[in-house]
């Protein structure tokens, strides 16, 4: 079927271009009012006909589009690496999405002595490298010991830090790290005081194999072919990088958890979203992640499964807090702009209905969210009483002024965000705001005007789930900050309640303090939150991929991808 | 002759080293810190921002780390910022895809541009003349994206002629020149257009020029067809000043491939240059712009000595 109507489409078009092949614009009329007819892909070879319940097979190649990571190697410090390390290393424990939870990995189980310092940990048996060598405990012991290695460029965490010996260990005091015991299937870790995050940071750590890399130095690891042909224990290996083209993965048939689904994964690199959207339309890949515009053509095609997941990014407008021209370090000034935004019709328009209100930094997903926390809704009423009582009243043309300064600041943008900062000038205009002055810089500049705290407001987002949830809050709301987004705000309250946050070693505790965080900060309403835009998954019907709640786990569970 | 080249080569040295400063100095006062695009955002802590710093050497003077860098590219010792792969590698991989498109769009443009402009000189200020004129000037002035995502939509999305992106066959790791020319398809005539555009003007004025000449008269009186007098009298003698245009074929062809590497996703070097530069990754932008310096400079002395020997009134001395 999917055959014949490709001919008609061919003959017909061919005429018509024939026809049309004068002018340019004609081309372009041309090419918009086709019907599209996705082709069928490589391993996808039956698309229309396989429309009563396709049972997954296993074998097959799967095409996806995903970013080029930086390396392969453990330096990675790119977020599209996390997500290829989940699918082809482990750790002793591995983050459950999306809420973000510890979970048991290499390690069986996992328990901590009632002290909170001693971990223990019962290794998985049978476990084998890609390399088909067998996994031991003698490599988890090694894995700790290149991180904290003296020839490791990178400072130790606070984490790694935490570990009994690993000071030392770096300062070249010691010749091993004693805190981390191996036994035939066991590890124990011993820590300095007890860390809640320890288990979280544990996951973001893959194992690495001993036997590889004992004679690669920790400083030269980024150099070594191990950084793009890595040797790890997860589901798929890595077969082949191409820089700028692709990487290929096959499985692993002999991962501890069983085989994957496919054969292989091929993931292709595309600078330009719109070529993968291209590619997807005819069948060149099978799965890739798309933007609103376009989501709705695959929804109501027939030949493609589409995904809704819950936004990474939430989107929100900041300011340098430390300006006084501006009444930007006033709450009501704050809260009344996040009031002034019409986020329902922000998400109608700019995001077609694929957006979700956002009204906090951590993700609504995340155990630490407390869904009780304030939240400054629209109400243009109230945002205007609020800037009134601040003084600041409507001039000749709307825009507020106090004592001769007009309420009309810069707002720096991205080219990203500047799509969702021009629907919001005109709400923020009708309660008196001027915000005309649109500077729009590329990333790189954002980023360090952001942290030197060169910039009167901008346009501003934060993805969620890239580390432990507890490190999004006080990424923005511990001060002195230490991500360097120089907003300026501090809250000693706050700040007291994140230091005791570091000593309360129960989960319940935890939550208990991280509720009161989120009370207080975002009660000091430092941002006004707007949107969390949906993030879109595409693929060709023959592909099934699990169902998802974020992105994340997409990459999580490849190895139960399938095709039919 | 040979004098002449020598002294153009050794005129290079300065020409590169001048062009290397200067880049040098656009790319770190452009604004934009490489350390924090190495790490996530979300990632980032004020120890790894500080560790990052001092691997990269960003806290050194710009004059040092200038001079760094030039030592290690000699070295061939150079790395990229992000990938740690030494730059020269990074480039090397990358050279047979930008050389393949750039080859083919030469040809492309060489060949239907002559072509054209032949036709149009031949019946000039008709129809076809006409015709000539609205492909070359709307070559010249179509944005290479725009035009290169219809064909996409065209050949690609609608058609499936042919394959949407990418230089050879998933899965491949050759260059078969079979298996990889539907993929060149596109991208030769989206990068070859331009330049089939100039070459066409050049030869259509200079065809017109050569074909009021009395030694194409004498041709004519002598009985000779009329496809001899255009092909062998009018055109070889016209076609000499279209070798000055091999003095700025290639930064119109870098320039372009920039554009069509990142739209049909092709693994070259404009690919590189400009993922280079959203990374801050000096080492990389650094030594890609060197290179096509070079290029460029090679390319215009080449296009003088052509001159020199197609035509033997001009001497250089």
């Amino acid at each position: 079927m999917a055959r014949d109507e490709l001919s008609t489409t061919r003959k017909l078009t061919r005429r018509q271009f024939l026809e049309l092949s004068g002018g340019a614009a004609a081309f372009a009329a041309l090419v918009a009012c086709q019907p599209s007819t996705p082709a069928t892909g490589t391993a996808a070879p039956s698309t229309g006909a396989s429309a009563s319940t396709p049972a997954t097979k296993v074998g097959g190649t799967a095409i996806i589009s995903l970013g080029e990571p930086d390396t392969l190697g453990p330096t990675s410090r790119a977020l599209v690496g996390a997500y290829i390390f989940s699918f082809i290393a482990n750790g002793l424990v591995r983050l459950k999405y999306p809420d973000m939870t510890v979970v048991e990995d290499l390690a069986d189980s996992f328990s901590a002595s009632s002290d909170g310092k001693v971990y223990t940990f019962n290794l998985h048996k049978g476990v084998k490298w890609h390399d088909g060598q067998p996994f031991a405990s003698d490599d988890v012991k090694f894995t700790f010991e290149y991180m904290a290695h003296p020839l490791n460029p990178n400072p130790l965490s606070i984490d790694l830090a935490n570990i009994v010996g690993a000071k030392e260990f770096k300062a070249k005091t010691a010749t091993e790290v004693t805190g981390v015991k191996a036994s035939a299937d066991k590890i124990e870790i011993t820590l300095l005081a007890p860390s809640p995050n320890f288990l979280t940071s544990l996951a973001v750590a893959k194992i690495l194999p001993k036997h590889v890399l004992a004679n690669v130095s920790p400083a030269d690891i980024a150099k070594d072919p191990f950084a793009r042909k890595p040797i790890y224990t997860g589901p798929f290996k890595v077969d082949d990088w191409k820089s700028g083209e692709s990487v290929t993965y096959s499985a692993f048939t002999d991962h501890f958890k069983g085989r994957p689904n496919l054969d292989k994964i091929v993931q292709r690199i595309f600078p330009d979203p719109s070529t993968s959207l291209a590619e997807l339309r005819s069948g060149g890949i099978q799965q890739a992640f798309v933007t609103a515009d376009q989501f709705a053509e695959f929804q109501n095609n027939p030949q493609y499964q589409t995904q809704q997941l819950a936004g990474t990014t939430g989107w929100f407008l900041s300011w340098d807090l430390t300006n006084k021209t501006f009444p930007f370090a006033d709450k009501s000034f704050r809260q009344a702009v996040s009031m002034a935004v019409d986020r329902k019709t922000l998400v109608a328009t700019v995001f077609k209905g694929l957006a979700d209100e956002n009204y906090s930094l951590a993700s609504p997903l995340s155990w630490v969210y407390n869904p009780n926390i304030p939240k400054n809704a629209y109400d243009p009423v109230k945002a205007k009483q609020l800037l009134d009582d601040l003084g600041w009243k409507p001039g000749s043309d709307g825009i507020r002024v106090k004592g001769g300064q007009r309420l009309e600041y810069a707002t720096m943008v991205t080219t990203t965000t500047k799509d969702w900062f021009l629907a919001i000038q005109p709400m923020l205009q009708a309660v008196g705001i001027g915000t005309t002055k649109v500077d729009t810089v590329d990333f790189p500049t954002w980023i360090s005007r952001l942290n030197v705290g060169k910039y009167e407001s901008t346009g501003n987002g934060w993805g969620n789930f890239a580390i432990d949830p507890r490190s999004d809050l006080a990424a923005h709301f511990r001060s002195p900050r230490t991500n360097g987004d120089a907003t300026g705000y501090k809250n000693d309250q706050v700040d007291a309640l994140f230091a005791q946050a570091a000593s309360a070693v129960s989960q319940e505790e935890q939550k208990k303090i991280y509720d009161q965080i989120q009370m207080l900060a975002e009660g000091d309403a430092v941002y006004a939150y707007l949107i969390r835009p949906k993030v879109l998954e595409v693929n060709v019907k023959a592909l099934s991929l699990p169902q998802a709640k974020i992105q994340a786990e997409i990459y999580d569970a490849l190895s139960k991808w399938g095709l039919s | 002759m040979g004098r002449y080249i020598v002294r153009r080569l050794l005129l290079m040295i300065p020409l590169v080293i001048g062009v290397s400063a200067l880049s040098y100095a656009v790319i770190v006062f452009a604004p934009g810190d490489p350390a924090t695009l190495l790490v996530d955002r979300e990632q980032m802590t004020a120890e790894t921002y500080t560790a990052m710093r001092l691997e990269l050497g960003l806290d050194d003077p710009a004059p040092v780390r200038y001079l760094k860098t030039m030592r290690s590219l000699f070295t061939g010792e150079l790395r990229s910022f992000r990938t740690k792969q030494r730059v020269v590698d990074a480039i090397g991989e990358r050279v047979p895809t930008t050389l393949t498109i750039g080859v083919l769009a030469i040809l492309f443009g060489l060949i239907f541009g002559t072509l054209i402009g032949v036709v149009q000189a031949t019946k000039p200020y008709s129809r076809l003349d006409d015709l000539g004129t609205i492909v070359s000037l709307t070559g010249f002035s179509i944005p290479h994206f725009w035009f290169a995502l219809m064909l996409i939509m065209l050949f690609g999305v609608r058609l499936h002629w042919l394959p949407v992106s990418g230089i050879r066959p998933v899965g491949a790791s050759d260059y078969n020149p079979i298996a990889m020319a539907p993929y060149l398809v596109m991208p030769t005539i989206v990068l070859g257009t331009g330049l089939l555009a100039y070459v066409a003007r050049f030869v259509r004025s200079s065809m017109l020029e050569a074909l009021n000449q009395d030694y194409i008269r004498t041709a004519r009186a002598k009985g000779l067809r009329e496809r001899i007098v255009v092909m062998r009298h009018a055109l070889r003698n016209s076609l000499l000043p279209v070798i000055t245009i091999a003095g700025f074929i290639l930064p119109l062809l870098i320039g372009g491939a920039v554009i069509v590497e990142n739209v049909f996703a092709l693994p070259g070097m404009g690919r590189l240059a400009v993922d280079a530069v959203f990374a801050r990754d000096y080492p990389v932008i650094l030594t890609v712009t060197i290179f096509s310096a070079i290029a460029v400079i090679i390319g215009n002395l080449v296009s003088d000595v052509l001159y020199a020997v197609a035509d033997p009134r001009i001497r250089y001395g």
